[in-house]
């Protein structure tokens, strides 16, 4: 597990959460007692909707970067005489 | 003991430039503080506002102080320490109110709990190498269904600590009581004392850096930060004194965060979870035990999370099926704009405290304006959202 991995996980998160974040302002639409207009409440629910796919799209590349780092490490040296 | 000397090659020159960037989140918090208290009428800079303050915000500062060990050693998390929060207060409810145990034995079993949850969860991560956030997403999807079932033995899915006073007291309490708007002077006198200490910390520190040869800011530099310091010690304390006395939770807090400032600054193994963050490969070939780390990591934030149920609980007067809902999320929060690292290696305790204060400020500022809950939410998101940007940033600068 290295440090960009872990780092792409907490992205994914983040990004997770700010989606969820946009489905409790759309599921609060119905609240009697809110002031936020559904014009603002859109535009709010529009943005972190985009914040949130990309940050997990963010995270994701992140981790395939880190896999492929990972596994040229783990990759066994190329033999240079060829005696193999 | 030789008299330290400071010598031109030991004073490091003061940049203007550099100070503002090593205190920006501090300088954030003081500003947005301002402007709340603005908005408010002076409400935010009433005595009972600086209790809330710190009320609301316990479970935080507790919380991210082990989300703080966590991430260190490589930008790992905890996503089950919300839900852990609900299911220790239904069992310290059942505990405590229905089979009628005792306070503090209750309070040692939930203790002991969280010790065999973080040994289990530490044990998983560290030796069989489950990646930490699948371990914990494990937690925070099983912990809160099962906290719900345990509490739906009670018809209203609560139950009710009101008759637990003692409990109550621990952890929700106030020290040396009186009456609200008369000035409290044991809390007065605890604020002097810390800020004296304070004093002498900043002035010992620089003794022991010159002695060792170390470079140090310059005189002025040391005579700001210990005033400033000392005087933000003794403004809260003293409208803590008219709000009533030292609420128990403050305790707690400062016994956390002290606890952990000396662990991560002055201890070996607090310097072991930087070294393990920083390169994990070095660390092992350097001698760290890293699997140790990585396990402690994760029984200490179990630790933690039990102590912070515990103030959750006693601050509502009951455990309920929402307890803990994205506590997780508000730890990670704290941690991430007080300039922890995603990568791990880098972060402070008190970069996490102003961080959480930060949020609470903001959080508390919201409220007294009587914003909409959503708006509040917008702002959350935002705050969150700004800080991951800003460590994406920072990384990207520093390829």
């Amino acid at each position: 597990m290295n440090n960009k991995q872990n780092r792409s996980y907490l992205y994914g998160v983040v990004g997770g959460y700010l989606l969820y974040l946009a489905y409790e302002l759309f599921a609060a639409r119905e609240d009697p007692n809110t002031t936020m207009t559904p014009a603002v409440r859109w535009l709010f629910v529009g943005l972190f909707i985009v914040a949130g796919v990309f940050l997990l799209i963010w995270a994701t590349r992140l981790w395939i970067a880190a896999r492929k780092e990972k596994d040229e490490v783990e990759k066994p040296p190329e033999d240079p005489k060829g005696m193999k | 003991m030789d008299k330290p000397v400071a010598n031109q090659s030991n004073i490091r020159k003061a940049d203007p430039a550099s100070l503002l960037k090593k205190n920006a989140m501090l300088i954030i918090l003081v500003l947005v503080y301002i402007f709340f208290t603005i908005m408010t009428n002076g409400r935010m800079f009433r005595p009972n506002s600086f209790a809330s303050l710190i009320n609301q915000n316990a479970y935080v500062y507790i919380l991210g102080c082990g989300m703080l060990m966590c991430m260190l050693t490589g930008g790992n998390i905890d996503l089950s320490c919300g839900a852990f929060v609900c299911l220790l207060g239904a069992l310290g409810g059942m505990m405590m109110v229905h089979w009628g145990m005792g306070t503090a034995i209750s309070i040692i079993a939930l203790l002991a709990i969280g010790v065999v949850y973080g040994c289990a969860l530490g044990a998983i991560i560290a030796y069989v190498h489950v990646p930490p956030w699948i371990a914990t997403l494990a937690g925070y999807l099983a912990f809160r269904g099962l906290g719900t079932a345990i509490l739906g033995v009670s018809t209203t899915n609560s139950i009710s600590f009101n008759n637990n006073q003692e409990f109550l007291s621990i952890f929700s309490g106030t020290l040396f009581k009186t009456p609200e708007g008369t000035l409290n002077w044991p809390c007065l006198i605890v604020g002097l004392v810390a800020a004296a200490l304070v004093i002498l910390l900043v002035f010992r520190n620089r003794a022991v850096r010159l002695k060792k040869g170390y470079e140090v800011d310059q005189i002025g530099m040391d005579v700001a930060k210990s005033a400033l310091s000392a005087a933000a010690i003794i403004l809260v304390m003293y409208k803590l004194a008219y709000s009533g006395g030292i609420p128990t939770a403050l305790v707690w807090v400062g016994a956390v965060v002290l606890f952990y400032s000396f662990i991560t600054s002055k201890t070996t193994i607090g310097r072991h979870f930087y070294v393990v963050g920083g390169n994990i490969e070095a660390a092992r070939l350097s001698g760290v035990n890293t699997r140790r780390i990585m396990f402690i990591a994760y029984l200490n934030m179990a630790i933690l999370t039990s102590i912070a149920a515990m103030t959750t609980v006693s601050r509502f007067t009951a455990a309920n099926a929402d307890a803990g809902k994205n506590f997780e999320m508000d730890a990670i929060s704290a941690c991430v704009v007080g300039g922890v690292s995603a990568s791990g290696g880098a972060g402070t305790v008190l970069g996490m405290v102003i961080g959480a204060t930060l949020i609470g400020v903001i959080n508390l500022g919201m409220f007294q304006v009587n914003l909409d809950a959503n708006y509040q939410r917008v702002v959350k998101g935002f705050v969150l959202l700004a800080a991951v940007v800003f460590d994406i940033l920072s990384k990207k600068k520093a390829k």
